[in-house]
């Protein structure tokens, strides 16, 4: 019990945070909190399949963009979408389709899911790098299918004027509400499941359980909330097009998960503060530099040259990530002992 | 689609087909002793071209730049396994996934702050550009000369595979990486021949590709190294018959669907992994692969 | 302490006095990422313009915040909000790519400060909104350009290739049927291709069996380059026309001979600048790059001028040059202003009524064909 009234008292301070910073915080800074909750939301998720269930799938910029395109079209209002699809008119549906934001962002999530369901009988019949490769080309396909398919989603030119409701206050909590199902889920007995999955697939299916369905479990629940962090990107930036999903989406979601480590929920919401966070604070590195008053001149790309650096020397360093597969909790457990 | 037209579609298949094949060869190579999808891989490419154009501007013949390309390359490759992937060995796969993408974010955006990310124009001697005409067809000397040349690398690797103490040494690591250090051999050395050899076949792909699309950037290699890679996979990943196989359908597919039904042309970069999905279905380790967790080549 | 105090004062002074204010210009750019070239040369227009001229009418300096972008949308916002709260800058330029502006130009609006875009095209981009303006045409003018240019060759059949990956290359083409078709012209089929694609033989091969009178070229130049390499070697003669984003000196280095003839649009050619001013900022583009001046450049040149202008405009008028809503005023409010790539006023809805310029391939340069008004 007293565990219990403790994290509802911090879930209660980190919920008191999200609404002092949107109140009283500058926009820059909100809009990284913003990009470092939206980016927190899909490593969550994607470390469910990933690190727990143990599947090295790489579909995440798949999912994402299915949310994001299922949340601007269902917020845009109508007569907006006729006058932006320049290309073709807009199909029936498109124009019917209609919602509020909540409502918006979670057929956006169930959506994704569904596809999850889907894509799961076909993919899962392979393992390991092959289902990279076969994810990595769902997620391929989706960002072209959305290129020419502009009756549905306007093509290349992509959707816009998408109205903005989504901020830190929602992003933030839907993204307690993510790390909370995603905890919840890894001590349940299907994370336990899953686990075992992961660690040895033909034991676990010699343990009577069904690994199909376990990884499908995995793959959908992932892909909601993949698909709940596309609404709330696509609603935050106002507008999408189908090149801002291509793979290297999901490279940095690997990253954030990898280096976070594997399989841990806190290690990928640090690994998160760290890459967004970083990537923006090393953007001194594009200005000019001088060393000991020599100018060496403006070098754009140098902090990209610094991040790639910095990647494969904490890679070194850490190899198995930050926190390893253990949660941020289980470190104090030990010290106690 | 008449005779004239499907001959001329064919030769530009081919040539194509080469290029993804000579890339896959080295995916698949380094998949097979390590297990890794080194996504650098369509970087060292870019590399490889990068160099031969820069020791042609210095001013040094063709014949010899295309040398320094390949050298450089094959230089840069090991320096990534040695920097990169060598002090990973016994860490998880996907770590090394890790600093795999490291080192190709790396190797783009440094060339992208020393060079510019302003395509280069990429010439070729003239005895490499001529065209010929017959009955209607026309034929680049390229397009002959980039498959034959592929065939016959493809004849060199499978003889060094399986002719030498060295391919001997390379297939006993791609069977069973632990029982061979057990044996003796020194595995780190093997491991940097592979990377060696792989890279500088992505080298030669990518001045084979400059020279038949003669613009270069720092981004050229990720896409094509990605196609090439599922062409890799569609062959059999571990197999470097395989490769070149998946590498030429590959090819074909993407001259053909498109000049047949040029409505799909936006397709086209789906169509390698459309396929790849689809053979994987039936086949699930690709057209001439072996079992994954014995690949052998 | 007293005499600590003093000294504090009189350098204080002296600073105010030898350091007039310092007004900002945030700039967003994709200098990295895979439409790098645009804002790597944009930026070298723009520090051209800069060096040329960074002092307001009463002494104040202007000072430029480069930011990178990536070329990513995310990045784009973010970077506005950062201009907009850490650096305090007082206007926005940028950015090339119109799907990057439409996710930073909310965030202008939102926060009432000018954003001037040189480069996006796309007529979205200030659609509704009130402190955006650009500086280029917009594609539906471009597209006219072409299809009229087309039409008065006596080039009545045309085969147009999409770029089915950008943005620019959808508008545009879409523009060009409207007015092609209007004008009496047929166009005979659309062919896509994908931008990062190499090989378009398969393409080539289609049109040459369409044997159009015209190729209307739609896309950017490392694939305009590339395709009419192409099908010159396997023979197609028919004349290319293309649009803005095939107006880089790589085109002509990279097609070599199969250039020959290429015709496109674009905002400006070095050869027909006639302003002193143009004259002017040509010659030092030639002395730093020693290259000719490109457009992309000389439109963020404008930009940059543009925003200067309205500055000045705004010290005229008795307020402080770094009043954002004086400057969007006289942003808006452009008339005649005499720029490199011409002569542009702002229309009511925040766009660029200016003339645009039809070149020609020969001998491997640029060369200037005719002006057309809109």
């Amino acid at each position: 019990m007293n565990k219990f009234i403790r994290n509802i008292i911090l879930i209660a301070i980190v919920i008191y945070f999200i609404y002092y910073a949107q109140k009283h915080f500058d926009s820059y800074t909100l809009s990284i909190l913003d990009n470092i909750g939206i980016f927190a939301i899909l490593a969550l998720s994607y470390n469910l399949i990933n690190g727990i269930a143990g599947q090295f799938s790489l579909e995440p910029n798949g999912f994402v963009a299915i949310g994001a395109y299922f949340t601007a079209i269902l917020l845009i209002p109508t007569d907006t979408k006729l006058d932006m699809f320049a290309l073709v008119d807009p199909a029936p549906i498109i124009l019917q389709m209609k919602a509020h934001f909540l409502p918006a962002i979670l057929i956006g999530g169930v959506a994704a899911s569904f596809v999850a369901l889907l894509l799961s009988f076909p993919v899962f019949r392979v393992r390991g790098d092959y289902l990279a490769i076969v994810t990595l080309g769902f997620g391929f396909i989706i960002r072209i299918f959305a290129i020419n398919n502009p009756a549905y989603t306007n093509g290349a030119m992509g959707l816009n004027d998408i109205p903005e409701e989504a901020n830190f206050l929602w992003i933030g909590i839907l993204c307690v509400i993510t790390f909370l199902v995603m905890i919840h889920v890894i001590y349940s007995k299907f994370g336990r499941a899953m686990k075992s999955v992961r660690d040895d697939e033909d034991a676990a299916s010699a343990m009577g359980i069904n690994t199909f369905k376990m990884k499908t479990y995995a793959f959908m629940t992932s892909a909601f909330f993949e698909g709940v962090g596309g609404g709330l990107l696509a609603s935050m930036l106002t507008t999408i097009t189908p090149d801002q999903f291509s793979f290297l989406l999901t490279f940095q979601l690997l990253i954030i998960i990898v280096l976070g480590g594997l399989g841990s929920m806190s290690g990928a919401l640090i690994a998160t503060i760290l890459v967004m966070g970083g990537m923006e604070w090393l953007r001194f590195l594009d200005d000019d530099i001088k060393i000991f008053g020599m100018d060496l001149g403006a070098h754009p790309g140098m902090r990209m040259v610094v991040f790639a650096i910095l990647l494969i020397v904490m890679m070194l360093f850490a190899r198995r990530g930050l926190l390893g597969d253990r949660e941020l909790t289980e470190f104090f457990k030990k010290k106690s002992k | 689609m008449d005779m004239q037209i499907f001959l001329q579609q064919l030769v530009n298949g081919a040539s194509l087909g080469s290029m993804y094949a000579l890339i896959a060869i080295g995916y698949t190579m380094v998949y097979g002793v390590l297990r890794l999808i080194n996504f650098a891989h369509g970087d060292i490419m870019m590399v490889g071209a990068y160099f031969t154009f820069f020791a042609k501007a210095a001013g040094l013949p063709f014949e010899v730049a295309v040398l320094i390309g390949i050298i450089g390359a094959a230089i840069v490759g090991i320096l990534t396994d040695k920097i990169a992937y060598k002090p990973l060995r016994d860490a998880p796969k996907i770590s090394l996934l890790i600093t795999a993408i490291g080192i190709s974010f790396f190797l783009e955006n440094l060339f992208t702050v020393l060079f510019g990310s302003t395509p280069k124009a990429f010439s070729a001697p003239e005895y490499l550009t001529k065209i010929f005409h017959i009955h209607g067809i026309y034929l680049p000397i390229s397009v002959i000369i980039i498959p034959t040349v592929t065939l016959l690398i493809l004849a060199v690797v499978l003889w060094i595979l399986y002719k030498t103490k060295y391919g001997m040494a390379i297939r006993a690591l791609a069977f069973d990486i632990q029982t061979v250090k057990l044996m003796g051999i020194d595995a780190d050395r093997i491991i940097m021949i592979v990377f060696a050899i792989g890279s500088a076949l992505a080298a030669i792909g990518g001045i084979f590709y400059a020279i038949s699309y003669p613009s270069i950037d720092p981004l050229m290699g990720i896409i094509v190294g990605l196609k090439a890679f599922a062409a890799a996979v569609l062959g059999g990943i571990g197999s470097v018959g395989g490769a070149v196989v998946g590498g030429f359908i590959l090819g074909f597919t993407e001259i053909f669907v498109v000049a047949m039904f040029p409505e799909l042309g936006g397709y086209k970069d789906a169509f390698a992994f459309f396929f790849l999905i689809l053979v994987l279905l039936f086949k699930p380790t690709g057209i001439m692969g072996q079992d994954l967790e014995r690949g052998r080549f | 302490m007293k005499k600590f105090t003093s000294i504090v004062a009189t350098m204080a002074l002296l600073g105010g006095m030898a350091y007039a204010k310092e007004v900002k210009i945030g700039v967003v750019l994709p200098l990295t990422g895979n439409i790098a070239a645009f804002g790597q040369t944009s930026k070298a227009g723009l520090d051209i313009a800069a060096a040329q001229n960074n002092k307001l009418s009463n002494g104040d300096t202007v000072k430029l915040v480069v930011v990178d972008d990536r070329g990513d949308k995310v990045e784009a916002a973010t970077a506005v909000k950062r201009l907009l709260d850490k650096d305090k800058v007082s206007v926005i330029l940028g950015e090339v790519a119109s799907s990057n502006s439409m996710a930073m130009a909310p965030v202008a609006e939102k926060a009432k400060t000018p954003m001037l875009t040189h480069a996006s095209t796309n007529p979205r981009v200030t659609k509704g909104k009130k402190y955006v303006t650009r500086a280029c045409f917009i594609d539906p003018f471009q597209g006219a350009v072409m299809a009229k240019y087309a039409l008065n060759q006596g080039l009545k059949t045309a085969v147009v290739v999409t770029d089915a990956k950008q943005d620019y290359s959808v508008g545009l083409s879409k523009a060009f049927k409207k007015a092609y078709t209007a004008g009496g012209g047929k166009i005979l089929k659309t062919i896509l291709i994908n931008s990062g694609d190499k090989d378009f033989n398969a393409q080539v091969a289609a049109l040459k069996q369409a044997n159009p009178a015209i190729v209307a070229f739609t896309g950017y130049y490392p694939e305009a380059a590339l395709m009419l390499k192409q099908a010159r070697d396997m023979g197609v003669k028919t004349p290319f026309i293309g649009a803005d984003g095939t107006g880089f000196p790589q085109l002509v280095k990279i097609a070599g001979k199969a250039a020959e003839g290429f015709m496109y649009t674009d905002h400006f050619n070095e050869a027909a600048v006639s302003s002193p001013e143009a004259k002017a900022y040509v010659a030092a583009y030639h002395k730093k790059y020693k290259k000719p001046a490109d457009s992309m450049g000389a439109l963020a040149a404008d930009g940059y001028g543009m925003i200067i202008q309205a500055m000045n405009n705004c010290i005229k008028a008795g307020k402080a040059s770094d009043d954002k809503e004086c400057i969007n005023k006289n942003l808006r409010n452009t008339k005649g202003y005499k720029g490199i790539t011409g002569v542009i006023t702002i229309d009511k809805d925040g766009n660029a009524v200016k003339s645009a310029v039809i070149n020609e391939v020969k001998d491997g340069k640029f060369t200037y064909k005719t002006t057309v008004n809109p």
